[in-house]
């Protein structure tokens, strides 16, 4: 069990540090508290996270989003808003969750088609504006 | 979130994305509950719309109604695009699910507004 939950600690560094080293403007949810190994809360600014999600489905990785349009509500998670999350990253949120299947190769999958998505979708969005 | 075919099609391979400088119409137009904020500019030539293009910051739905009003708009007069409602966005994508109708609504917006200022000039 020890084991286990260190092993995925390491991946869920691996994933943190990566998505922060490659990508500008993301925010881990949390990231200085105590939690949990397995579940990443990252959001990126000025995109939305069932866009991204969808993006990434259509590249094999499975993962989900607790934002806006995901769910049958239209608001954003009422505890990212309790958290302070800023504005331009409230409808950007993906939750990962590793699990005991997940591998150091799965990790590095994520880090190499992630930035390429997440430029897209910023891509695709009105600069702000005039 | 089930999409259409036609959504997904959309969103993978969206039309006319991008902004049309110095626009003969254009709008930026948002949904404040879900975030999706849709631009919309037009070139316009004899009350002609000849190009329309589009950026979404938005869900899958919201991206593929920018890109499918794009292909409904070109080719067609000022006054047949007024006429233009979410009805026919909706049908243009194959059916969208009751939770993902607003992104047809901020399409029919984004021409509304464009095509009020228009108007207006």
């Amino acid at each position: 069990m020890r084991q286990e939950w260190e092993r995925q600690q390491q991946l869920q560094q691996r994933l943190e540090h990566g998505i922060q080293e490659h990508i500008p403007e993301v925010r881990l949810q949390g990231a200085a508290a105590p939690r949990l190994p397995n579940t990443t809360n990252v959001a990126f600014a000025g995109v939305e996270g069932e866009a991204l999600m969808m993006s990434l489905d259509l590249h094999g990785v499975a993962l989900s989003t607790g934002s806006a349009c995901s769910s049958g509500s239209l608001e954003p998670s009422h505890v990212l808003c309790a958290m302070g999350v800023p504005a331009a990253y409230l409808h950007g949120a993906l939750r990962c969750s590793l699990g005991r299947v997940t591998t150091l190769a799965d990790i590095d999958y994520v880090l190499e088609i992630l930035p390429g998505i997440v430029q897209q979708a910023r891509a695709l969005a009105p600069s702000l504006m005039s | 979130v089930q999409y259409s075919d036609i959504v997904q099609e959309h969103f993978e391979h969206p039309r006319n994305v991008g902004v049309i400088a110095s626009a003969d119409a254009e709008a930026v137009v948002s949904n404040p509950a879900c975030g999706d904020v849709m631009q919309l500019s037009l070139r316009i030539a004899n009350d002609r719309i000849t190009d329309a293009k589009f950026k979404t910051m938005g869900c899958p739905a919201a991206i593929a109604a920018g890109s499918v009003l794009t292909e409904l708009l070109i080719g067609h007069s000022v006054e047949e695009a007024l006429k233009l409602t979410r009805v026919e966005v909706n049908t243009a994508l194959g059916g969208l699910s009751p939770q993902k109708v607003h992104t047809s609504v901020l399409a029919e917006d984004a021409v509304r507004a464009a095509l009020k200022k228009y108007r207006q000039r």
